[in-house]
């Protein structure tokens, strides 16, 4: 872990990344006074806080997901709460959306006449239920770098999702029941939703059905359709299974191929893992170009790269020039989900 | 180069072995159909990770900092950047190749042609210093589309880490051939380059596949047992003593080139100069097998420790020399200037060894080893554990039951050789997750998860956390950092790669691992540098030596093992019994009279 930047009035503790004297902390290890939770994934850490800030839609997905995060202080997009600052001054927070995943936002802070933007878990694309992520204009960026290497480029989603469509339909034809292994709640939920627009028949297992029905609850059109549970043995139809099942977890008879589709996909040592045929990178985060974009296109001077490549990230932008950059080192947000 | 790249990714992403195999034979078949031989030779190798044939003395003398330079000038990223690319993806040849599709054009480069990689290897060879080599790899590089450029990386670093090992490469020349399998098999004991095989297969002339002087053959291999289950028949047999030491076949052709290849037929020939001395005063030419072990003064065979250093040692010092001397100790004769003497029975081989054994004029560096009839006073299994005791003795490891009719079955492992090993046994088992330690052993990687084979699947079977020197750990941590695969909190899952032979006072069963046995007290006895993993122990050997202390009465049958009933008792009773008694008990090897 480096030391934190001077001046934004960021600081690093056990507890992960704190702004001002008393939070809020981004996306908190552990329960905190005061915390930001950015998105779904990020809530089991943080539950048992003191107060808690998230966005409206990432509560009911939390609530329908049966995730600990009622206490919570549900924000529409753009409200603005004060928040304790420093010397005994407020500080106006409010939310923006990010485009992780259904309800993920950004943290917009306002103190002293400067604006600093925490972006949490950041995608360009819109998904599920969700928009794109907005870029904004911001004195200082408090940004995830999980893909920030240069080797992370992701392919638009659509032409990978008809991919996978397409490689389920044909293992379908053939008598080959496609297991695909996605992370939930978010791109599991992208993958059935576009086996159903596809007229792919599929089923779930788990934690994704329990996402999908989450969805419906949340009023999210694309998930009125019914998804029905996977049935030991049964077949003709694809499964999508959560992304840390384990493939031999899912019963079936006959012939089974396995995609996994995440944005880790990308490595061969993670399809490896999976032991799976096939591989979909798909990824509701922004790539290497996508966050160097981010960065550049909100205006900020001074970055601090958190999770994942950070050092990397604050390395590159540091040489590219332009903007005063550090890294926190932090692990990911587990992306495995509410299971 | 791209038809193979191509292919090379389709057998990585295939996980079954058929698939593997006809997707290499697809390329090598397409290769055939319109290139000459060299590039059909050099497309073979590179599927096996090497661009130059097995058994060549040349080094392409290319590392991982002079690869760091070339992806550097490739992509424009900086050593920080690559480096930590490279470990996020577990080697430098993918993130390579990852990033190259980030440089414009990468993708609609022509390609590098297979000829001009031949051509490269000899070349990167003869290159005197790394800026010629650094040149040379540049323009194969700037030409080399990302995909072009993962498997010319993974080559260059002598391996391909596609799951497709020598066997699955010998199955795609087969089938890109139409040869039968076992014919193929048997000829690439003999020709081990699998660019020579290929081309030989291509011209269908696999029937004159031979041992040739100067070239290794695969070394033929005994089967491991604890006790004899079905009575040998003595007069078929001869005995040696076992020795621990490093397996090596010694060439000298006729114009007196002496060339020493170890197991994994790499040259180790300047790594030995006084055995390489010694037979180059012999005249030739001649094959001879045997075991490289240090020696004492008195020419006593030491402990295999005793022989470590030198191993690391590519060309010794005088220092080293004086430390820790060698010999070839010699218990086979291939070849001599009658011609290849592989097919011949052993007790024949053995007449011309003996007979051979007067050229070689009693000096140092190199004598032949003792061979004695099987003991046939009855009963058998007594005076068997008596010569192994008397083996055991002398310095040796066990001994080793050879059939006097039987030919040199070059790469195969039968029942022609058997090895008894001792009793308290060890196991070759490979890393596949490694922890950090505690106290002094924190932040290195000293706490291993061990496995074994079952079928084409490792299973662990055991944890081990001691037996290796600091300068171990230091270099195991730094190989298993770089081959991790997956990291999640403390555990790192590695590939397996790394081969330990693992110490242990017994085996029990186990429903913790799903190997179905776990070893009790696992110590590192070494690490197996010339074993590759698929040379590893599988689980058929830790049943058999399960089943041996069932026979023995060590342990009871059923899960538990020693934890409960009869092999508890067993085992309190065990730990009551004398010295003296417990070290007959591990010696009585030959049945169940103890």
């Amino acid at each position: 872990m480096i030391a934190a930047p001077r001046g934004l009035g960021v600081a690093v503790d056990e507890a992960g990344v704190r702004l001002g004297e008393a939070g809020p902390w981004l996306d908190p290890a552990r329960p905190v006074p005061l915390a930001f939770v950015s998105h779904v994934h990020a809530a089991a850490a943080a539950a048992g806080s003191g107060r808690m800030l998230a966005s409206r839609e990432t509560l009911a997905l939390a609530a329908a997901l049966g995730l600990p995060l009622s206490a919570a202080e549900g924000l529409d997009w753009d409200d603005a709460v004060d928040v304790p600052w420093a010397d005994g001054a407020a500080a106006r927070v409010s939310l923006a959306p990010a485009g992780h995943v259904l309800g993920a936002a950004q943290l917009v802070v306002e103190v002293s006449g400067r604006r600093l933007v925490y972006t949490g878990d950041w995608g360009p694309h819109g998904g599920v239920g969700h928009a794109p992520g907005r870029v904004i204009a911001c004195d200082d960026l408090v940004l995830t770098s999980t893909f920030a290497l240069p080797i992370f480029r992701f392919e638009p989603a659509s032409a990978v999702l008809d991919a996978l469509v397409a490689w389920c339909a044909e293992r379908l034809a053939s008598g080959v029941t496609p297991v695909v292994l996605a992370g939930t709640p978010g791109p599991a939920q992208r993958v059935v939703g576009a086996l159903l627009d596809g007229g792919v028949p599929a089923s779930a297992v788990g934690e994704v059905g329990r996402g999908w029905a989450a969805y419906a609850t949340c009023g999210v059109a694309a998930a009125a359709s019914e998804l029905p549970a996977h049935e030991a043995g049964a077949r003709g139809r694809v499964i999508v299974a959560p992304a840390a099942a384990r493939a031999s977890d899912v019963e079936v008879r006959g012939r089974v191929e396995v995609a996994y589709v995440s944005p880790w996909a990308l490595l061969d040592a993670a399809v490896e893992q999976k032991r799976a045929d096939a591989a979909f990178v798909l990824a509701d985060q922004a790539d290497h170009r996508a966050l160097v974009g981010l960065v550049r296109a909100s205006g900020a001077r001074r970055v601090v790269a958190t999770r994942g490549d950070a050092r990397e990230l604050a390395h590159l932008l540091a040489r590219a020039g332009g903007v005063e950059a550090t890294a926190i080192e932090l692990g990911a947000i587990d992306e495995r989900g509410a299971s | 180069m791209r038809r193979l790249a191509e292919g090379l990714d389709r057998a990585r992403r295939d996980r079954s072995r058929t698939g593997k195999e006809e997707a290499i034979a697809g390329a090598l078949a397409a290769i055939a159909a319109d290139d000459d031989d060299p590039a059909l030779a050099i497309a073979a190798r590179i599927a096996t990770g090497r661009m130059l044939p097995v058994g060549d003395g040349r080094s392409l003398g290319v590392g991982w900092s002079s690869m760091l330079d070339v992806a550097r000038t490739a992509t424009g990223h900086d050593d920080a950047i690559l480096s930590a690319c490279a470990r996020k993806t577990g080697e430098l040849a993918e993130a390579f190749a990852l990033l190259l599709l980030g440089v414009e054009g990468a993708t609609a480069r022509p390609g590098l042609r297979l000829g001009e990689l031949a051509e490269l290897a000899d070349r990167l060879a003869a290159a005197p210093g790394r800026a010629d080599k650094r040149a040379l790899l540049d323009a194969a590089f700037a030409r080399a589309t990302p995909l072009e450029a993962k498997y010319l990386t993974k080559a260059l670093g002598g391996g391909m880490r596609i799951g497709a090992q020598e066997g699955v490469v010998q199955g795609a020349i087969a089938r890109a051939f139409d040869v039968p399998p076992e014919r193929l098999h048997q000829a690439a004991a003999l020709v081990t380059d699998l660019g020579d095989l290929a081309v030989m297969a291509r011209r269908g002339r696999l029937d004159e596949a031979r041992l040739v002087v100067g070239r290794p053959v695969a070394f033929m291999l005994a089967t491991p047992i604890e006790t004899i289950a079905t009575a040998i028949d003595p007069a078929a047999h001869a005995m040696e003593d076992k020795i621990d030491g490093v397996r090596a076949q010694a060439h000298r052709t006729a114009g007196g080139e002496v060339t020493l290849f170890a197991r994994g037929l790499d040259r180790v020939t300047e790594a030995f100069p006084e055995i390489t001395e010694a037979l180059r005063r012999v005249a030739g030419p001649f094959v001879l097998e045997g075991e490289i072990v240090a020696v004492g003064p008195e020419g006593r065979p030491r402990p295999f420790q005793s022989l470590q250093p030198r191993l690391k040692k590519t060309t010794p010092s005088p220092a080293d020399l004086a430390e820790a001397r060698v010999a070839l100790v010699a218990f086979d004769l291939l070849a001599d200037e009658a011609g290849s003497l592989v097919a011949l029975p052993w007790r024949e081989r053995r007449a011309r060894l003996e007979a051979f054994a007067g050229a070689l004029g009693g000096g140092d560096g190199v004598v032949v080893h003792t061979a004695t009839p099987v003991p046939t006073e009855a009963p058998l299994q007594a005076a068997l554990d008596g010569a192994f005791d008397a083996a055991r003795a002398r310095g040796h490891e066990g001994l080793v039951l050879k059939r006097v009719d039987a030919p040199y079955d070059a790469g195969k492992r039968g029942q022609a050789w058997i090895k008894v090993k001792k009793a308290n046994a060890t196991l070759d088992v490979v890393i596949v997750a490694a922890e950090e330690g505690h106290g002094r052993r924190a932040g290195v990687l000293s706490d291993y998860t061990f496995a074994v084979w079952r079928g084409d699947d490792l299973v662990p079977v055991g944890k081990a956390y001691s037996g290796l020197t600091d300068d171990e750990i230091d270099r195991l941590t730094r190989q298993l950092e770089a081959s991790t695969i997956e990291q999640r909190g403390g555990l790192r899952r590695v590939r397996p790669e790394i081969v330990l032979e693992v110490a242990f006072d017994g085996v029990q069963r186990s429903a913790r691992h799903a190997g179905g046995f776990a070893l009790r007290f696992p110590r590192i006895a070494r690490i197996r540098d010339d074993k590759q993993p698929g040379d590893a122990d599988d689980v058929a050997a830790v049943e058999a030596l399960f089943e041996a202390q069932v026979a023995s009465g060590h342990r009871e049958q059923g899960a538990g093992g020693g934890a409960r009933g009869r092999g508890r008792g067993a085992k309190a009773a065990g730990a009551k019994k004398s010295a003296s008694r417990k070290v007959k008990k591990q010696l009585s090897l030959f049945g169940d009279d103890d």
